[in-house]
């Protein structure tokens, strides 16, 4: 069931189009993370939704209802802030316990609702705190608590994992994860991060210049791009520019100057056309033998990085310098660096992107 | 222990850290507790000596040194206490009235462009680049008794005889308000620039209205620099000489008159002396308490930040 419907929505910030005509549609119970680099109009829509700004054009519906015009209190949301924005003078129970004074609930069905959200955050034992006097993942789960504990019709996350450091953003994303399962709240989330968004959403909306350029399901989306720009933007890829020298259906053949890399791709390429090849770092494979897959070419090992759980490795092939990241397995004597090595990935691997 | 060497004894002892006095936070304070020291401790200490003797006011021969009789013949006085409190009355309504005028302007500042703050800006501490004595003579043209207010009030048929508005205690404070009122709108602007535009949206997106908001989120965190400039402008409120002697004259006395009146034209320094004594007492006593309500009782959770 349609829970939240933005069609054609505009807004301008001065003579900056911020988001463009931008159309989507979000079920009950769903979570879609709203993903692009900033400056796509990711927060601006998250804005709108809350009603902190007003479109110039088109329609928000929210539970069919037009919310235009209406302020964000009327609005009956829950949000999560990057900078928590936890009220800093007030203790965890009164913060979390805000939304439920404004809604005039009861007090003793105040006291055990408020328990009941911070026995879901496990933060029981901190209702007296102040905020300063918690560390910033208590602090997240707090804002979390606040936000849910006055069961809004939808929960927007504006970047929510985005200030905390990386073992801790893992934790959280989990625990994000199980809160969701649990209360099954329609979720948006706008995020930079591609693996909060992957991790966390049924869907993604990849944006950028103010409109969506693709949405779909983590794989989907990262799988098979629709867009160069999705192409490029998601996982870390390298970029190789040449011709089509043979198109034969789904199987294309480009020249990149010398290496011919064959390719899978569902849409229509002719000879002469100017492509990108797109090749995740982690779908390469190096090694000093030959290796039997579709493209493989002999290439100069120019760095191999040793990050512990990976290993990039830098390559030159021809004028192209490649990344490709692999699992250290530890099954294996390093590649010394300078040595004539071949790289290889399958066809199917070899994302094409038509340029202009 | 007896096994130990005299140089591994010399060597643990020199070993043990040394606590060394760090001399630089004195150093960079030593200009200002010199200037301190030489033009505050000094004089309030020849003050409170003065404040405690008595002299002949003809012979101006000093009759005693040690006395509380100077403390005794201002406080035991109605007429005298009546203007102490007449000056607090002041300097306390001036305080309140300089907030709320300046609560308004100073969230406006913090919405408003780059351009339009350093306008703004500039307008507000007018005040302070135009001498009081002027600011007070446009003050007497606008409540004279043909002045712009009783002007207005007779066009619009009000009154028939002008107010008797020049020389009250309305036209001193509104002279004084006018003077001190930027002190507490920057330091409002201030506070309000350190909170967290999004703890505002939190509390819209929770279901609080803009009035709620204001009163449950912004002002409590605006709280430090109300205080602060609230603080300022009591403190200068209450030792206030020019506006009140323009736009008050002989009819709204302050204590800082009878100060005056006792040193310059009475020639009575002791009894001046222990006139300046009680004021400092009674308006540093307000301001600490009002300093602790603020901070303990009514505002905890935003002091203890």
């Amino acid at each position: 069931m349609e829970h939240v419907r933005l069609h054609e929505v505009s807004k301008f910030y001065g003579q900056v189009l911020a988001v463009d005509r931008l159309s989507l549609s979000i079920n009950q119970g769903e979570s879609v993370a709203l993903l692009g680099p900033s400056g796509c109009g990711k927060t601006t829509t998250l804005n709108l939704l809350a009603g902190f700004l007003q479109p110039d054009g088109g329609t928000i519906r929210i539970a069919d209802r037009d919310v235009a015009g209406l302020p964000p209190n009327k609005r009956n949301l829950g949000m999560v802030f990057q900078s928590y924005a936890l009220f800093p003078h007030m203790t965890v129970a009164e913060n979390v316990a805000f939304g439920l004074k404004l809604r005039r609930v009861e007090s003793a069905e105040r006291e055990r609702r408020l328990k009941e959200a911070l026995d879901m955050v496990r933060l029981g034992g901190f209702a007296d705190r102040f905020p300063r006097q918690l560390s910033g993942g208590q602090q997240q789960r707090v804002a979390l608590a606040r936000a849910i504990i006055v069961q809004p019709d939808i929960m927007l996350y504006d970047e929510p994992l985005s200030n905390l450091d990386a073992k801790l953003r893992e934790e959280m994303r989990s625990e994000l994860l199980d809160i969701q399962d649990r209360i099954r709240i329609t979720s948006i989330y706008v995020t930079h991060d591609q693996e909060e968004a992957l991790a966390l959403a049924d869907r993604v909306a990849v944006m950028s210049n103010g409109c969506v350029e693709q949405i779909g399901t983590p794989d989907e989306v990262y799988e098979k791009p629709a867009t160069g720009f999705v192409a490029k933007f998601l996982g870390e890829s390298n970029v190789l520019p040449g011709t089509v020298a043979r198109a034969d259906g789904t199987s294309v053949v480009v020249d990149l100057g010398g290496h011919s890399v064959h390719c899978q791709t569902s849409e229509r390429f002719s000879a002469g056309d100017r492509v990108e090849v797109v090749v995740r770092t982690e779908r390469l494979a190096v090694s000093p033998e030959r290796l039997s897959t579709d493209n493989c070419f002999k290439a100069r090992l120019h760095h191999a990085i040793y990050l512990g759980g990976t290993i990039r490795y830098l390559v030159q092939l021809g004028d192209h310098r490649l990344i490709m990241v692999e699992k250290n397995r530890g099954d294996r004597a390093a590649l010394s660096e300078g040595s004539e090595v071949y790289v290889g990935w399958p066809a199917k691997d070899s994302l094409l992107v038509k340029l202009p | 222990m007896s096994a130990m060497t005299a140089e591994a004894a010399v060597a643990a002892v020199s070993a043990v850290p040394q606590r060394r006095v760090n001399w630089t936070p004195w150093i960079i304070l030593a200009p200002a507790l010199v200037f301190f020291l030489i033009f505050y401790v000094v004089p309030l200490a020849i003050l409170l000596a003065n404040s405690v003797q008595r002299w002949d006011t003809y012979t101006y021969k000093v009759l005693d040194y040690a006395t509380l009789h100077q403390y005794v013949r201002y406080l035991l006085d109605p007429y005298y206490l009546e203007v102490l409190v007449r000056t607090v009355r002041i300097a306390a309504l001036t305080t309140l009235y300089s907030v709320i005028a300046a609560y308004p302007v100073a969230i406006y500042l913090t919405k408003a462009g780059p351009t339009e703050r350093s306008i703004l800006t500039l307008i507000i501490i007018s005040p302070l680049l135009v001498s009081v004595v002027i600011l007070c003579f446009g003050w007497m043209v606008v409540f004279a008794p043909a002045g712009l207010i009783n002007w207005a009030l007779k066009m619009v048929g009000i009154v028939d005889a002008p107010l008797k508005l020049k020389f009250s205690e309305a036209s001193v404070i509104s002279g004084l308000v006018h003077v001190y009122f930027p002190f507490v709108a920057l330091s409002i602007y201030n506070s309000l620039q350190n909170i967290d535009p999004a703890t505002v949206r939190a509390a819209r997106i929770l279901g609080a209205g803009p009035i709620r908001t204001f009163w449950s989120i912004t002002l409590p965190l605006s709280i430090p620099g109300a205080l602060a400039g609230s603080l300022i402008v009591f403190a200068l409120s209450t030792s206030s000489f020019v506006v009140p002697m323009f736009l008050g004259g002989a009819w709204v006395k302050v204590v800082a008159y009878h100060i005056w009146e006792q040193n310059m034209a009475t020639i009575d320094w002791p009894f001046g002396a222990a006139i300046a004594v009680i004021l400092l007492v009674v308006t540093a006593t307000i301001m600490l308490a009002y300093n602790r309500l603020m901070e303990r009782r009514l505002f905890t959770g935003v002091f203890a930040r």
